[in-house]
């Protein structure tokens, strides 16, 4: 099996066999990713397609500082920030008030199935979306947030608490649903 | 649930996940690649192109300025010839004790040049002073005059004929009127032979030739423009048609072309001349495709989305290269102005082509589909006539009496869309391509 740094190697060449190779490797992956920051499955095939050209086109400037998959993953987030940015512009993001009143319940989601999950996410308004996925997924601050999407560091924390409220209901309501259909797990 | 415990709970969830991926991402991906590929060759391309434009620039500046130069140096000499003219007065006003004369010795003809200049004294002395360097004209060949000559003194013809060797009478003509005329025997290599007007045009004898050639260089189809519903309409009747995927073709910007002809001129006037003949075309351009047309027989055949027919069933598949070669038969009428009539020769020329159509091949490259070609007539998608534009430059040289070898750079435009106008596709092919001709000259 071929590791990373043939991959690279053979990509950086132009070797079809080593691109689908490499590509094979991370691209189950990467969609997971693509997922989160997509509106439709079809919106995150658009972004998946379209970072991996990326990668192929600038691995060569790939310098093994971090691990392959996280430099795609990054490769991913910013091609899915750049498709929604347009979005995020068109629909200014506002201070959300109600983040007082978020209830720290805790929810297991390990009862449900990731295609669930995934719905849920991407049922979040564009905004919340996206800041749920930096800081709750990837790991940035809100400072971060606020210069890699443009909005400010309060707007940027109001639109979590926003998405942590929308994203509780839904989840709830999952549950709900689930225990209708008697598919919880218990 | 506390803030930590949501957010690791959540990333808990992603983490490691993995989701099912459509094969047809891979192929559009693949796709992409290609055609950044085909930019990239085209970068290529165009670099060497200008490159090689910028060297043949270069190399025609340098030859420029190289004739220019020595043009230069035979005007000074010709100034200074001048100069020595003007102030032959003063000079033989100088100390005879310490000057050398030199009595240039005019040609005792009384015709041609000498006929206009009745004004000009027939004799000229040059004054080489020990002490001041006044002027030289010629060289040490030039006859000098016993030390003892009084250069003040005023010489007259027949004083003079004593001096005269006996020279052959050259008649210099100049071919500027803007030139200095010398009006004294002149001693080889006092003017270069491209200044003399020639009274025989070296070239006078080319009236009818013939030539063989080949040429070879870029073809761009241009921008392709089309109706895009046709196909996507086909897509969707087709059961052979993933109802996600499309078909999909990607034309590489530049391919190739080349060329064999046989042409014959005439030469009309001194620098006109008119010729025509007969070529063979062939223009490759490569694309990549994601499906193939299914023939009546069931085989797959190669297939582009520029030149689909709406009726045949389609299958879609991994991306695969092809190559669209269209094959012409051309009659070129040009007319040529020469700007350059010598040993070596620079020819402008201009005209048209009727280009008649003979068949389009998509070929795949890697063999796993059946070839398709089409003809010209009726039911073809290719006009069978079309008219093109030439404009090209021939730098000819004269190898022997009888023959030339020329380079000959020149671009075809067709005016015409290649295609019929019912194909709701068009384009319109341009060639940039260096040929190489010899010419047999018959008389």
């Amino acid at each position: 099996m071929l590791t990373d740094e043939d991959l690279i190697k053979g990509c950086a060449n132009g070797d079809r066999a080593s691109q689908k190779a490499l590509y094979e490797r991370y691209c189950r992956k990467m969609m997971v990713t693509c997922l989160r920051y997509a509106k439709s499955e079809h919106e995150a095939e658009d972004i998946l397609q379209e970072g991996f050209v990326k990668v192929f086109s600038n691995i060569s400037k790939f310098r093994a500082e971090s691990q392959l998959g996280t430099w795609i993953t990054r490769i991913m987030i910013n091609t899915a920030l750049n498709k929604q940015r347009s979005k995020v512009y068109m629909l200014p993001m506002v201070d959300v008030k109600e983040s007082h009143s978020i209830q720290e319940e805790e929810v297991s989601l390990s009862n449900f199935h990731l295609n669930d999950l995934l719905e849920v996410v991407q049922s979040l308004p564009d905004g919340c979306r996206i800041v749920f996925n930096l800081f709750a997924i990837e790991g940035y601050s809100h400072k971060e947030i606020s210069e890699m999407t443009g909005i400010s560091v309060g707007t940027s924390k109001s639109q979590y608490n926003r998405a942590k409220s929308l994203l509780r209901t839904k989840i709830e309501a999952l549950e709900k649903e689930k225990l209708e259909y008697g598919q919880a797990t218990i | 649930m506390g803030r930590p415990q949501f957010e690791d709970s959540w990333k808990g969830v992603f983490e490691g996940a993995e989701s099912a991926v459509p094969d047809s991402v891979w192929d559009k991906v693949e796709m992409d690649l290609v055609r950044m590929e085909n930019k990239t060759n085209k970068t290529r391309v165009v670099f060497y192109q200008r490159l090689a434009a910028m060297v043949a620039l270069f190399a025609l500046m340098m030859a420029s300025y190289i004739a220019y130069d020595r043009t230069s140096d035979d005007g000074g000499a010709l100034q200074i010839a001048q100069q020595n003219q003007s102030s032959e007065n003063s000079e033989a006003n100088l100390n005879s004790n310490t000057t050398e004369a030199k009595p240039v010795l005019e040609t005792p003809d009384t015709e041609g040049v000498r006929g206009k200049n009745t004004g000009v004294p027939t004799t000229r002395v040059v004054a080489k002073t020990n002490s001041t360097n006044t002027s030289t004209v010629g060289n040490s060949n030039l006859m000098t005059a016993p030390a003892n000559v009084n250069t003040q003194k005023s010489y007259r013809q027949s004083d003079l004929t004593a001096f005269i060797p006996d020279w052959p009478a050259i008649e210099v003509k100049l071919k500027s009127k803007g030139f200095y005329e010398p009006n004294f025997p002149r001693e080889l290599p006092a003017m270069p032979s491209y200044l003399m007007a020639s009274s025989k045009n070296d070239n006078a004898n080319e009236a009818v030739y013939a030539s063989l050639g080949f040429a070879g260089g870029s073809y761009n189809p241009g921008t392709v423009a089309s109706e895009p519903s046709s196909l996507s309409r086909m897509a969707s009747q087709s059961s052979f048609i993933s109802a996600q995927a499309e078909p999909q073709s990607a034309r590489a910007t530049i391919g190739t072309a080349y060329s064999i002809g046989v042409n014959t001129g005439k030469q009309l006037s001194k620098r006109w001349a008119v010729q025509g003949g007969l070529g063979y075309m062939v223009q490759n351009i490569d694309y990549t495709s994601n499906y193939t047309s299914i023939a009546p027989d069931n085989t797959l055949r190669a297939a582009v989305t520029e030149y689909a027919d709406t009726e045949t069933m389609i299958a879609i598949g991994p991306p695969y290269s092809i190559r669209s070669i269209n094959k012409y038969l051309s009659i070129p009428v040009q007319v040529g102005y020469k700007l350059v009539d010598r040993k070596i020769g620079l020819q402008l020329n201009a005209g048209m082509a009727t280009d008649l159509f003979l068949s389009n091949t998509l070929k795949d490259e890697s063999g796993m589909t059946e070839s398709f070609t089409q003809g010209a007539g009726k039911e073809s998608p290719y006009r069978s006539v079309n008219w093109s534009g030439l404009m090209g430059l021939e730098l000819s040289h004269k190898l022997a009496e009888r023959y030339r070898v020329a380079l000959v750079p020149g671009i075809r435009y067709t005016f015409n869309s290649a295609l019929k106008d019912n194909t709701q596709v068009s384009y319109n092919p341009f060639v940039l391509d260096v040929g190489l001709r010899v010419k047999y000259i018959f008389k």
